[in-house]
């Protein structure tokens, strides 16, 4: 049993680099399940790339990442992926596949190469189809739909992949504002709901601020600070975020941080 | 290291083994006045037959290399090359069929009907592409089939004709000796006019590096660029090819070698990829001469091109990942989807059974068509069909694994270079132990194709097996193993002739013991294939999502390499390297309307079977007593249904 | 070793008797007084009692066949002579026959029931009347009679040999042995002789404890190895053959040609139409069946002729297996890496007529092509001052080479003339290279052999090299009808005659005055 304290991923000190050029200088943090983490930046400052160390879809160049307590490392395939799901920036073609097909892939890592599909999997297929809200083109191939549309079924793979932690590149920066909101919506419903540890990374910083518990703000690849949304979201933060003034005033419905360009 | 330095490291190398060459045919003369007035025999070989071919092997070089920088920057695939279009296997048919029908025609204008075949091949791959606006994806797939297709035509034409086309053997493999000036006086024009049109277009050609929708967005009028740079490239290659025979390599290797050195830019491309072409022919051309010494200079230079090209390339290929990225091959492509896949299924299997009869009664004679009930021919079919079904069915499993892994639908077993690894196993025995029987050269064919998969994965064994860098691998140890064989047969040794009924895929010696062997492998491999059935629908979702949901992509490859090649080894040692069936029959049921993986494995197995099963039928009967060898039959059925089918799309 | 037999055998005549009055009866009887001599004199050579005996009774034979009055003041010295020089000669062919060593000990069970040379020449009568009806059965019949009878050889290795059941070589061993049998009452009853022991009809008296397998006397005795080792070592060396197998397949064309040249018409060739259009001479009549590729023939259309010998050359080594199965399969080269070209041609040619039973038609060729060879070497004599290339176009820039190893080298040389071409060659004799490379010797002549390919006419009318290769340049270069390049002694013959055509024309002259 993994105690209180040790959930959720720690990073120490983890660096990468690659093609001569370091992306990540000693990052050091701790992401726990139950909170939504919103990782904002300019662009090229390691946001996808800290994901990508998450996700353990590269390997860090230096320092140390561990998932409750143990090396990232040491978890075999299967067993990480019912830890961790990832949605990459540019999800890729699904072939010929049908959405209820592809929202089925997202149970392997339960029943594995050889497991049979039991009842567990229709069903959680099934919950991820309505939770996503694609259960009306459950039959359509994936490539027939529109692009948030698809979206949404990648998002519900994820959903069955019944994973504690879900990683998400970008997965608003295509879609429209209508679109937007639903994804992030779900996306804290999940957190908060069923208790998931979500780490987004977000070019939009408003929108960053509204559903995330907490920002981590990353520049040049260095953790430039970390905190509730209105502790990152000010001028003085956004100006060191971003290089450019920009001025924050609080919404008028719930309050938290909304930013423009001075 | 800077292009600069790769041109002046092969050229320096070059001008050694060049001294070494003239000196050993100008007998005392000097090289100035070979230049000017020859006299004497020694001068007057170097005056019209070093000379030119010096300046030949240049000229093709960079014609070469022009014309694969401009494919590969067109179609946006490191993987295009002159070779790759069907240009050289159009202009090989072309002359083939001429030099039967018209001896007369081929005499004079040899060169033309060259050119015309290649231009005709090139054509019909542009007019397949062309619903598509010639779209990288598309030329590519179209070029593939059509240069498969021309080249098992023009195979099948020299199996029947032997006699007849020794001279064609030595031409094949690129040899190019000269004895006048007139191919340097056709040739160097027409280098320097396609030059100059390639500078002209620098600018348009430089922003397709950015996708499609940019360049459009940019104003560059795609179709017609496309087309205009395409015709030059072909119609330097289709020079080349009709001047001096295959030189295949070049075209495939001076561009790849331009970027990995440095050549950033396509205008770098431009300039340096012609020059690492001449270069690299030089080089291979005087190591041909000084090699052989003044006799049985017939060890063409075409194949010595890939003999040292190939491993060159396989030494920079850890490299290439990390510079160059080869783009993806965009355009996903609208795929059916059978409404009642069983039922499709139980008809194949029915349509199978049925053609078995045929296959095993059916007699073409002196006597006409009839059906031998009595059974006593059925020792000499029973293996062939046999086999023909197990090899087809085994080439069409290893082929549909290997798209799906890589995710390409040109992969198959022949382009990973398996094939060739077996081929070239058995060449070596078949020359070294002409007494070989059967199971020596079994063993023989595995252990090549065993040691090929071997190579591969140690060669891309730090890119993770990644799909792009096994391809690349794979057609560069088929390359080296093709010119091997080329080499071989164009020394005109008629136990290579043997070899080329092999080549081609022929059931006819086909024992019962390998034909139960075949039987035994479809059984025994296809079952080990059905528990990858899930890795094999995730693995084409690309390697970060499958690695996402908990598939050990590395670990993944890796078995279903070897899966893959076990079941290579088993087809090719049967019935010899088959090119297309591994090609086809995945696409074919693909296209069918089977997406899923562990239907789409039995639907390719049931086509590969189908396929293989009526070529050996056809094979045997249509023209008696001679025998088309199955899996060049295989090609020529299937290539046009599945043009026509990629039309459709 | 056929020929004394059968020369014996006519000589004795059909009774089998000799006359008493003939003039060597004092020799034959001074061989039976020392016989037993004689018999040890043979035994130091051959170290064999059972050879020893068959060489001493050789010895009589050849005493009853001698015409004319035999000298012999000292029948004793010259008997000795005889039967040792006998007695080497066997020691010889024994060295030939090794298979045979093994299984003389097993002949030492079965006893010689009579040593009396006359009774011998009527067994082997029988012998022959044994061996002719063997010769009419069919050859897998006889293959799996003699080698299960003679060798030994279990039936179910027959079995797996042939390809066939083991009952099928069971019903095969048994009806030849009936056959056998047949036959010999037959001969028996015909000629009135007497069957020392008798076939069944005569009964069979006093059965020798000692006999081996078979148990009933002359049956035995004849199949004994001793009297068939004589008598069968032609028909077990090929095997199985008594007489001319009808129906041949050939594949290769210098088989081919050899074959018509031997007066054997093949029911089955490869590429049968191509072959009138390169080889042609000898003709092939028509009705000869087509049977596949050269190097990929089509077994079904081979079977289907049913035939009764197939003749391979080693590029179909690898399917000579499952040739075997359709007909007893000859492998012979003409072409190989090593050794001399015109003695195989001539081996072939030799193993060729034997193998169909025609002995005397491959001693004729053989005669024929000396005899064609010099007939041509003083028609040549006006090429003989200048080594000469033998060459061929294969396109308008290479040309093909004959050397070493090729017919026509053998041939050059047997006609006194000089290969200008001493490079390495392949396999088949010939090297190919670029036009260039014929530039020395210098004072070569170049001969080309039709036909030319149309765009290597066009190097020759108008090449700037090739028309400055000093053997063009003078002129020295010729014209040669087209020869098959890989054939046999009826090509060599054919290019001895070309040779020789050209040689009379006044191209073979030119360039000599200019030297």
């Amino acid at each position: 049993m993994v105690s209180a304290a040790m959930e959720g991923f720690a990073l120490d000190g983890v660096g990468f680099a690659a093609e001569g050029r370091t992306l990540l200088h000693e990052v050091s943090l701790t992401l726990a399940p139950g909170r939504v983490v919103g990782v904002v930046g300019h662009n090229g400052s390691g946001k996808s790339t800290l994901l990508k160390l998450l996700a353990r879809q590269q390997a860090p160049s230096a320092g140390a990442l561990r998932l409750d307590g143990r090396d990232l490392s040491s978890w075999s395939s299967r067993a990480f992926a019912r830890m961790v799901a990832y949605l990459p920036q540019t999800p890729p073609s699904a072939g010929a596949l049908k959405v209820r097909e592809l929202v089925a892939c997202g149970r392997y890592p339960w029943h594995g190469a050889l497991g049979r599909r039991t009842a567990r999997d229709r069903d959680a297929v099934e919950a991820a189809l309505q939770l996503a809200d694609v259960g009306a083109f459950a039959d359509r191939l994936v490539e027939t739909l529109s692009g948030g549309e698809r979206q949404r079924v990648w998002l519900a793979m994820l959903v069955a992949q019944e994973a504690r932690y879900l990683l998400l590149d970008e997965p608003i920066a295509a879609l429209d504002v209508a679109h937007q909101v639903e994804v992030m919506a779900l996306a804290r419903q999940l957190g908060h709901a069923r208790g998931l540890g979500v780490a987004v990374v977000l070019h939009d910083v408003n929108i960053a601020a509204r559903y995330c518990d907490e920002l981590v703000a990353l520049r040049g690849g260095r953790l430039l600070k970390r905190g509730a949304p209105a502790d990152v979201v000010t001028a003085e933060g956004l100006a060191d975020i971003y290089g450019i003034p920009m001025a924050v005033m609080p919404h008028p419905d719930g309050g938290w941080p909304v930013s423009f360009v001075r | 290291m800077g292009p600069a330095v790769m041109v002046l490291g092969l050229g320096l190398l070059a001008v050694l083994l060049s001294a070494q060459s003239l000196t050993a045919r100008i007998e005392g003369g000097s090289l100035l006045g070979a230049i000017l007035s020859p006299s004497g025999m020694g001068e007057l070989v170097v005056h019209f037959s070093w000379l030119p071919r010096l300046l030949v092997s240049w000229l093709c070089g960079a014609a070469l290399g022009l014309a694969g920088v401009l494919m590969q920057q067109v179609l946006r695939n490191p993987l295009a090359s002159p070779t790759t279009l069907g240009v050289s296997a159009g202009a090989h048919l072309a002359l083939v069929a001429a030099t039967l029908a018209v001896p007369g025609l081929a005499g004079l204008g040899r060169e033309a009907v060259a050119l015309a075949g290649s231009g005709v091949a090139a054509a019909l791959v542009f007019s397949l592409a062309w619903n598509k606006g010639l779209a990288p994806l598309a030329v590519v797939l179209a070029g593939l089939v059509v240069s498969l297709y021309f080249g098992a035509l023009g195979a099948a034409l020299v199996l029947f004709n032997q006699s007849y086309l020794a001279g064609l053997f030595i031409w094949g493999a690129g040899a190019l000796s000269q004895q006048d000036w007139s191919v340097v006086l056709r040739l160097g024009p027409l280098v320097v006019a396609s030059g100059v049109a390639a500078a002209l277009m620098v600018r348009p050609l430089a922003l397709l590096d950015l996708d499609e929708a940019g360049a459009r967005g940019l104003g560059v009028p795609l179709v017609g660029l496309r087309l205009a740079a395409l015709a030059v490239s072909v119609v330097l290659a289709a020079a080349v090819v009709s001047a001096v025979g295959v030189v295949g390599f070049v075209g495939l290797a001076a561009p790849a070698l331009a970027t990995l050195a440095g050549a950033r830019t396509f205008g770098a491309r431009l300039v340096w990829g012609p020059l690492i072409g001449a270069v690299l022919l030089w080089f291979a051309d005087q190591l041909v001469q000084v090699l052989a010494g003044l006799y049985g200079d017939l060890v063409p230079t075409g194949a010595l091109t890939a003999l040292f090209g190939s491993p060159l390339l396989l030494w920079l290929l850890p490299r290439l990942k990390r510079d160059v990225r080869p783009p993806r091959m965009a355009a996903p492509v609208r795929e059916p989807r059978a409404r009642h896949p069983v039922g499709a299924l139980i008809a194949m299997v029915a349509a199978l059974g049925v053609l078995v009869l045929p296959a095993l009664l059916l007699s073409h004679d002196a006597a006409g068509w009839s059906l031998d009930l009595s059974g006593a021919l059925l020792e000499w079919r029973w293996p062939r069909v046999l086999a023909a079904l197990a090899a087809g069915a085994l080439l069409a499993m290893a082929g549909t694994i290997t798209q799906r892994v890589t995710g390409n639908p040109m992969a198959s077993p022949e382009v990973l270079g398996l094939t060739s690894g077996a081929a070239l196993a058995l060449i070596v025995v078949v020359m070294a132990l002409p007494g070989a029987d059967r199971a020596t050269e079994i063993a023989a064919g595995a252990a090549g194709a065993f040691l090929t998969t071997v190579g591969l994965l140690w060669l891309t064994r730090r890119a993770a097996f990644a799909p792009d860098s096994i391809l690349l691998a794979g057609i560069a140890l088929g390359a080296l193993f093709d010119a091997l064989v080329v080499a071989v047969t164009a020394s005109g040794d008629p136990r290579a002739v043997t070899l080329l009924a092999w080549l081609a895929g022929s059931t006819a010696r086909v024992g019962s013991s390998e034909a139960l062997t075949g039987l035994v492998a479809v059984v025994a491999l296809g079952a080990a294939a059905v528990p990858f059935a899930r890795w094999l629908d995730l693995l084409p979702l690309g390697a970060v999502t499958a690695g996402a949901v908990g598939v050990d992509v590395k670990r993944a490859r890796l078995l279903l390499l070897v899966l893959t090649a076990l079941m290579t080894a088993t087809a090719t040692l049967i019935v010899g390297p088959l090119t297309f069936v591994g090609l086809l029959a995945p696409h074919l049921a693909r296209l069918a309307g089977f997406p899923r993986a562990l239907p789409h494995l039995l639907a390719a197995a049931l086509v590969g079977a189908l396929v293989m099963v009526g070529a050996d039928l056809l094979g045997r009967t249509l023209i008696y007593p001679r025998q088309i060898p199955t899996g060049l039959l295989a090609t020529l059925i299937g290539a046009p249904y599945l043009l026509w089918r990629l039309r459709r799309l | 070793m056929n020929a004394p037999l059968h020369a014996s055998l006519r000589a004795a005549g059909p009774s089998g008797a000799l006359p008493a009055a003939s003039p060597v009866a004092p020799l034959l009887a001074a061989l039976i007084v020392h016989r037993a001599r004689l018999l040890r004199e043979a035994f130091r050579i051959l170290r064999s009692q059972h050879l020893a005996e068959e060489v001493v009774e050789d010895a009589a034979v050849k005493l009853c066949e001698a015409e004319g009055v035999v000298e012999a003041d000292h029948p004793a010295p010259f008997l000795s002579r005889l039967v040792r020089n006998l007695a080497i000669d066997r020691a010889r062919r024994l060295k030939r026959e090794r298979l045979w060593a093994g299984s003389a000990e097993e002949a030492e069970r079965v006893p010689m029931p009579c040593a009396c040379p006359l009774e011998r020449l009527e067994q082997r009568e029988m012998v022959g009347v044994v061996m002719r009806t063997l010769a009419t059965l069919p050859p897998r019949t006889r293959f799996a009679f003699l080698r299960h009878r003679l060798d030994g050889m279990p039936q179910k290795d027959i079995a797996e040999y042939l390809g066939v059941s083991r009952t099928l070589v069971n019903f095969m061993v048994r009806d030849a042995t009936k056959a056998c049998r047949d036959s010999i009452d037959g001969y028996c009853g015909r000629t009135r002789a007497p069957c020392p022991d008798g076939a069944r009809r005569h009964g069979t008296p006093g059965r020798d404890p000692r006999r081996g397998r078979e148990g009933v006397g002359v049956m035995g005795m004849i199949l004994s190895r001793r009297g068939f080792v004589a008598a069968a070592s032609t028909l077990l060396a090929a095997p199985a053959w008594a007489t001319a197998p009808r129906r041949v397949v050939a594949f290769d064309w210098g088989i081919v040609e050899t074959l018509l040249g031997l007066g054997v018409v093949p029911a089955g060739v490869a590429e049968a139409d191509e072959y009138d259009h390169w080889v042609g001479e000898p003709a092939l009549p028509p009705g000869v069946a087509d049977v596949g590729l050269r190097l990929e023939p089509n077994l079904e259309a081979v079977a289907r002729l049913k035939p009764d010998l197939i003749v391979i050359t080693p590029q179909l080594e690898a399917l000579e297996p499952t040739l075997a199965r359709i007909a007893p399969t000859l492998n012979l080269a003409i072409f190989a890496a090593e050794g001399d070209v015109w003695g195989r041609a001539r081996q072939v040619a030799l193993t060729l007529a034997e193998a169909t039973g025609r002995p005397e038609a491959g001693a004729r060729l053989l005669a024929a092509t000396d005899a064609a060879i010099a007939a041509a070497r003083p028609r040549v004599a006006p090429l003989a001052g200048r080594p000469l290339y033998l060459a061929s176009f294969v396109d308008a820039r290479h040309v093909r080479v004959y050397g070493r190893g090729a017919l026509f080298d053998a041939v050059l040389a047997r006609l006194g003339l000089s290969n200008a071409f001493s490079g390495p060659a392949t396999f088949w004799g010939f090297a190919t290279f670029g036009l260039e490379h014929l530039a020395a010797p210098a004072d070569a002549r170049l001969l080309i052999f039709e036909p030319v390919p149309p765009e290597a006419r066009e190097t020759m009318a108008h090449g700037p090299l090739w028309r400055r290769l000093p053997m063009v340049e003078a002129g020295r270069v010729g014209l040669l009808a087209p020869v098959w390049s890989f054939g046999g002694l009826v090509s060599a013959m054919r290019f001895a005659r070309v040779l020789a055509d050209f040689a009379a024309t006044p191209d073979a002259a030119k360039g000599d005055v200019r030297g």
